[in-house]
């Protein structure tokens, strides 16, 4: 929180400008970076994802997040070892609407690449990736607009679960500030959420 | 709400203007009023840097594929896409670091770059995939913490480094830091500093045994020194000018045994001077001090910055800080001996002390011994009782938003609130208590930065290179990473002697990685194969690292990079078993000579055919087959390639032959045996056009002239025409007659040839029916 103590003032959630999601796989898969690589690579080949797709970054070396960058223009998709393994989609420049439309966007795309993910890994040996789709971590990369103060993750919680409902329809859903001392987000449990296939 | 308004009072005037004005800068381009050539150096004098793809092209493998970026033709540099993700390179002087400033970067890598933070070899920080709209902002928070990026690129005084254990060093003369801290302040935006041809680089040592600040290898470095005057103890500095490393390397030339420290900041303004108006700005390839120094000879240009600084009016802030500087640090004053009680169980050492560390976590056996090996490699018992300076070795000099900040918080907790990056791409943590060094462990081990082998094989350096790098032409931080998993065994039963060993890689021959100072350098380099370019690591060795990069390694053959760990290997094993007592290793490489060297490698040279094994055509950690560019060949074309192969083979032959008469005290021969490499590599590329060339030099240079350097087929996209200069100038000038300046030579014969190589694949791949398609059967030579 270097400069957010010196960021002081309401927080104005559809201001923000940067923000990842984050889908989880699910326990007992393994899932080898070089893989990842190959599958990423071929993706700017086939331009398979949306966004403009620029290169791929080889974080193996290091522990835990990012692992395997999928660098794009618009946004990042990265595979993320962040405590849990997970697939993690990174806005770097702001669109227009709500924050909670741009989430819901960004869940779209993040579910279309994941989906995609598992197609690409349906003939390895240890299967497709499994994702889970009903928990999704927000994490917001913005100390301006959401500095890690006091009440900035309640603030973000509302329009969480309203980008929830744009996503997932009428169901029931939870959220919870997240617990990581560094970084500001929250965690959104959707405990009925549907396949990922039928999501996309 | 914005930045520049939240960050107002906390921003220093001076430098909130600086960024005020960049931002125009950026405002005015994108109107099309200011010329791209002076944007890009204006933004990279902010160290706003350009970065692999930004031409708007990337090769996916099947080809060169456009990238229709939003600003479309909008550029912010000659051929340099406005969008094209970018990398920001943050000076940090000394490499000094403060929690604070450990958190912003974070922060910073989190929102603008890819979540992580690059540690450089000059101690400075790079965030990669920056957008130039996030400049501004960047440079705003940077400089709220107090870190300008201003000059850290550019024709600019770069980064002044120092030795991270300056003030704590059992060996050094007396702490340098706060002379390193002056003359930064001083030489920053100084208005003797702003018209250099090129970069200039400052490097402080506090001793000469050591590598600490690698002083040979800078434009200006210097080694802390005293002398005894009417028994009054005096501070100065060895000083060296003219050092370098780039394609080719030069040592400093020593300027001063003793210049004072009330001397330091008026000799820098004077040597900045003579540099800005006497070193050549036209041919940048030249344009090093390290050129000027040699062409005039350094009593020459010491006479000449002598006479500069006769003339200079006098500046208060020459003298004010030498005081204080002399007083100590404030580090330095709070250390009293013994201040944190008696110390532990210690065995002291030349480097590296073991420290038998007390207590720490209580946990059980295999912790413990994880501990002390870690222990054993990475903290070094400081000069003042009780303390001890703890290496957090950082894989290819990465570490991760998240782990920055938990480092911050050690930082605070256990460091008394410094870090210090390193040029081994490293952050070194000083003033631990040893008592503390057990909970420190655990902390670092919670955010997995305890590994072990600071300063070991598997501690490798490693250049941006193709992952980034404009330049790169193979995966250096590939290369880097497969072997440091691959000497991840590496535990201590190996040999001590190998398990001391420093490996460096570098992309290309310009040496970011630091590869001619490693005993096993590796720069990149590429090999037309069967019609396919191939990644290849040019072995350099015998390099040395201390004494401050007291020698440089010599290029030892070109190895397909998928088998540069067998190079490890075989060389490791060769020296175990066959060194003498007490051998080093860069005193077994010169001993058993280059010869034996060469043989020892030369089976690993081969490439197996394509369809045998694909995966020599690709580089580490990249599955696309390797290209340098828009490369495919044609089978006419393949022929012609064949036929200028062979003179280039012959020309890499002559090199080698000369680094052996150099090695055996026959400069004579070794110049003229780099020569005629060089004529060899220019007559096989005038074979793709003129097969009946024939021998004759004055010939061969006239025809390479004509049809490959008046017509720029010869020039690179980067360096343009430079290496073609270094045959003219052998040529016109005649022999060398020095062991360096024929050293030099022949650095700039192989840099030479390697440009025969890449000019004979872009050759290789033009269509049927272009130049150099297919050769005349006999030929005119041209006028």
């Amino acid at each position: 929180m270097a400069q957010a103590a010196h960021v002081a003032h309401a927080i104005d959630v559809d201001a923000i400008e940067r923000f990842s999601l984050k889908l989880f796989i699910a326990e007992g898969r393994a899932v080898r970076p070089r893989e990842i690589i190959d599958i990423f690579h071929e993706w700017i080949r086939e331009r398979a994802v949306p966004g403009l797709l620029i290169d791929v970054a080889d974080y193996g070396h290091l522990p835990e997040s990012p692992n395997v960058l999928l660098v794009a223009h618009e946004a990042n998709y990265i595979f993320d070892c962040h405590r849990r393994a997970g697939f993690a989609y990174t806005i770097k420049r702001k669109t227009p609407g709500s924050f909670a439309d741009r989430i819901a966007d960004a869940a779209s795309t993040l579910f279309f690449a994941a989906r995609r993910l598992q197609q690409d890994t349906a003939d390895d040996p240890d299967g497709a990736i499994p994702f889970q789709v009903d928990r999704i971590e927000l994490v917001v990369n913005d100390q301006l607009h959401a500095p890690k103060t006091a009440g900035v993750e309640r603030a973000l919680q509302g329009a969480v679960e309203q980008a929830a409902r744009l996503i997932f329809g009428e169901t029931r859903v939870e959220s919870a500030p997240l617990a990581d001392g560094g970084r500001t987000g929250v965690t959104l449990r959707i405990p009925n959420a549907p396949a990922l296939e039928t999501l996309v | 709400m914005n930045w520049k308004t939240e960050l107002a009072e906390r921003i220093p005037a001076d430098l909130g203007a600086e960024i005020d004005l960049f931002e125009s800068q950026i405002e005015l381009r994108r109107q099309g009023k200011i010329d791209e050539k002076v944007f890009a150096e204006t933004r990279l004098r902010r160290g706003v840097y350009g970065q692999r793809y930004d031409n708007g092209q990337r090769n996916d493998g099947t080809g060169p594929k456009p990238l229709q970026y939003p600003a479309d033709k909008l550029t912010k540099g000659p051929d340099t896409v406005w969008d094209a993700p970018g990398m920001q390179r943050i000076k940090i002087p000394m490499g000094l670091l403060d929690p604070e400033q450990m958190r912003t970067l974070a922060e910073l890598a989190d929102e603008y770059s890819d979540g992580v933070c690059h540690v450089t070899t000059r101690q400075d920080i790079q965030l990669h995939f920056v957008h130039i709209d996030d400049t501004p902002d960047m440079m705003r928070r940077l400089a709220a913490v107090g870190i300008t990026t201003r000059e850290a690129c550019g024709n600019t005084v770069r980064n002044v480094t120092a030795c991270p254990l300056a003030g704590v060093c059992h060996g050094e003369t007396f702490d340098v830091t706060p002379y390193a801290v002056a003359c930064m302040q001083f030489l920053l935006g100084h208005p003797d500093t702003q018209d250099f041809g090129r970069k200039f680089k400052v490097a402080f040592s506090g001793c000469r045994d050591e590598a600490c600040g690698l002083v040979a290898m800078h434009d200006l470095g210097l080694i802390a020194v005293t002398k005894t005057e009417n028994g009054v103890e005096r501070r100065g500095f060895e000083t060296y000018v003219g050092g370098g490393l780039g394609a080719v390397p030069y040592q400093a030339k020593l300027f001063d045994p003793f210049l004072p420290v009330e001397e330091l900041l008026p000799t820098a303004q004077a040597i900045a001077r003579v540099f800005a108006r006497m070193g050549e700005k036209k041919n940048r390839a030249r344009a090093r001090i390290k050129f000027l120094v040699a062409q005039l000879g350094i009593e020459e240009f010491r006479r000449l910055v002598l006479e500069e600084r006769a003339g200079l009016p006098e500046d208060p802030r020459w003298t004010a800080y030498v005081a204080d500087a002399a007083a100590g640090t404030p580090d330095a004053a709070a250390s009293t001996p013994d201040a944190a009680g008696p110390s532990a169980d210690a065995t002291r050492g030349p480097s590296g002390v073991p420290v038998s560390l007390r207590n720490g976590n209580g946990s059980a056996d295999a912790a413990r011994q994880r501990l002390d090996g870690w222990a054993r490699t990475n903290v070094y018992r400081q000069r003042q009782a009780g303390y001890a300076v703890v290496t957090v070795t950082l894989p290819l000099g990465d570490l991760t938003s998240a782990q920055m900040r938990g480092l911050a918080t050690l930082v605070e907790r256990y460091a008394n609130g410094e870090a210090r990056a390193t040029a081994e791409q490293n952050i070194v943590l000083r003033w631990v208590r040893e008592a503390d060094l057990g909970g420190l462990y655990d902390g670092l081990r919670a955010i997995r930065l305890d590994s072990p082998g600071a300063g070991t094989i598997t501690d490798i350096t490693a250049c941006p290179g193709t992952d980034t790098c404009k330049l790169g032409i193979a995966s250096s931080r590939g290369l880097a990473a497969e072997l440091a998993n691959h000497l991840g065994g590496q535990d201590e039963t190996t040999d001590p002697a190998v398990r001391g060993l420093r490996i460096k890689t570098s992309g290309c021959f310009n040496s970011c990685g630091q590869h001619h100072i490693a005993d096993l350098g590796f720069y990149g380099v590429s090999r037309n194969v069967r019609g396919y370019a191939v990644p290849h690591f040019q072995v350099v060795l015998g390099g040395q690292w201390t004494e401050n990069a007291g020698s440089y390694g010599l290029a030892s053959g070109a190895i397909p990079s998928k088998r540069i760990p067998e190079v490890i290997d075989r060389i490791t094993s060769r020296f175990v078993a066959e060194r003498r007592e007490n051998e080093t290793f860069q005193d077994y490489t010169r001993r058993i000579g280059k010869r034996e060297l060469r043989e020892m490698f030369a089976d690993l040279a081969t490439v197996p055919p394509h369809d045998d094994d694909p995966s020599f055509y690709s580089d580490w950690g990249d599955p696309r087959e390797f290209t340098l560019g828009d490369m495919g060949v044609g089978e006419c074309a393949g022929e012609v390639v064949t036929l200028t192969e062979f003179d280039l083979a012959a020309a890499e032959a002559q090199i080698f032959e000369a680094q052996l008469k150099l090695e055996e005290g026959s400069p004579a021969e070794a110049d003229a045996l780099a020569y005629r490499a060089m004529l060899l590599g220019a007559r096989g590329l005038i074979k793709t056009e003129f097969i009946d060339i024939g021998d004759d030099a004055d010939t061969v240079v006239r025809e390479f002239r004509t049809r490959f350097f008046d017509t720029q087929v010869f020039f690179d996209k980067y360096a343009g025409g430079k290496f073609a200069m270094y045959l003219f100038r052998r040529h016109g000038s005649g022999p060398r007659e020095t062991g360096e300046t024929v050293h030099h030579l022949i650095e700039e014969a192989q840099l030479f040839l390697e440009a025969c190589h890449a000019c004979a694949a872009r050759l290789a791949a033009r269509p049927a029916g272009g130049v150099g398609a297919a050769p005349a059967a006999a030929g005119s030579p041209t006028a």
